[in-house]
């Protein structure tokens, strides 16, 4: 009695909102907490997990009929390491302020767990496509939940999105919004709101069944 | 029976110390071509933003000699205006690097700007190391410096941070007062 696996389209649609590795899986929280002072390290961060994701789901699936179950863990985070070690040097050597800016978050990206999740639940026993689609829905989830983080902190820490400054001049900044206290209140209001709202949604749907 | 199950057992985990080993050779040979490839536009990265950090250091710069480590900050017609030079002391969570310029004040050399180049302290507590206000102590108090009261506040949290900003700046004093030597003679 087996559920047939998503197809690369579901995949990709699930992990946007439904699956968000953020605020439905709850994954990856520390870079979300560290990375969300401004819009313009978010998206980095977005962009480096992207690229390693898609490269790993990728050729993890390729290789998923060779893979012994009791070597997977190994073998996932040897792929993962080496995709994020090139990520963090072509950020380096094309981006050095954004290097500096996000610092050691980049080289965690190794150690963060939706990319060994994705690569365990969906690259591990499907084809490319489906793994494919996977990375890119999910990487697109993460970058939105952090995009939503970072528009609050950097608007009300430092009055500016993307490094313009969108407040008028001599608001006040409340600079507490840019540290780490900041991000946790961002984060648990954000995620107190979604789930209220889904829940919500689920109860309306049951009732008019 | 008992052989072909052997040879069976065997066959596997060959097959996957091959595939183990050959995706760490596979991964060891990209990651040695990206090193080879990026690490000079890296250095070259570091380089500039060293370089453009030095104007905020000594006032009145134009432009720069180095001898390496050491820099040679000179003003409009050549003149030197003071000194820049690279300093590294292991920190709390690792090395932190710190740019110290100086400016000649009679036979002496008063410090006069301390920057950060790279640090991994921790944020929010030891990554204050960083911020201008602090760094600009350093200016408005005389050298050799210590972490106190009477010379440089230490930052609260951030102890060892601050202390070892505070030595990375006091084993640049001896450089900038032998190239302040080497240029008066």
């Amino acid at each position: 009695m087996s559920t047939e696996l998503p197809t690369a389209g579901e995949r990709f649609i699930r992990g946007v909102l439904p699956e968000n590795p953020v605020f439905r899986q709850l994954l990856g929280l520390c870079p979300v907490l560290a990375v969300t002072a401004s819009l313009v390290s978010a998206w980095t961060m977005a962009g480096a997990v992207l690229f390693v994701l898609l490269c790993a789901n990728v050729l993890i699936s390729l290789l998923r009929h060779l893979i012994a179950p009791h070597l997977r863990i190994v073998l996932f985070t040897l792929i993962i390491a080496g995709f994020v070690t090139v990520a963090d040097r072509t950020l380096a050597a094309f981006a050095y302020p954004l290097s500096k800016l996000l610092g050691p978050y980049i080289p965690l990206i190794i150690v963060n767990s939706i990319i060994i999740c994705r690569c365990e639940v969906c690259a591990s026993n499907q084809g490319v496509g489906p793994a494919a689609a996977d990375a890119v829905g999910q990487s697109l989830g993460f970058g939105l939940a952090l995009s939503a983080i970072a528009a609050v902190r950097e608007l009300l820490g430092a009055g500016s999105l993307l490094g313009f400054r969108v407040l008028p001049e001599g608001s006040p900044d409340w600079v507490i919004m840019v540290l780490p206290p900041g991000a946790f209140f961002t984060f648990g209001l954000l995620l107190a709101g979604l789930t209220a709202f889904r829940i919500h949604r689920e109860n309306r749907a049951t009732r008019f069944s | 029976m008992k052989p072909k199950i052997i040879f069976l057992v065997w066959g596997r985990v060959l097959q996957q110390a091959i595939l183990l080993v050959g995706l760490a050779l596979g991964f060891g040979t990209l990651l040695g071509a990206v090193q080879s490839s990026l690490q000079p536009r890296i250095n070259e990265n570091k380089r500039m933003e060293t370089e453009s950090r030095i104007p905020e250091l000594v006032p009145g710069c134009e432009s720069v000699e180095t001898t390496g480590e050491n820099y040679l900050a000179l003003g409009g017609d050549s003149q030197l205006v003071g000194w820049v030079v690279k300093s590294v002391e292991g920190g709390f969570a690792g090395p932190v690097e710190v740019l110290v310029g100086a400016i000649p004040d009679g036979d002496e050399y008063r410090v006069s700007g301390v920057y950060v180049l790279s640090q991994t302290e921790t944020p929010g507590l030891g990554n204050c190391i960083e911020s201008p206000e602090w760094l600009s102590k350093f200016t408005t108090h005389p050298h050799p410096y210590r972490v106190g009261d009477d010379s440089i506040d230490g930052l609260t949290g951030a102890t060892i941070s601050s202390e070892t900003v505070v030595k990375a700046v006091n084993k640049a004093l001896p450089r900038i007062r032998t190239m302040q030597k080497e240029r008066v003679q």
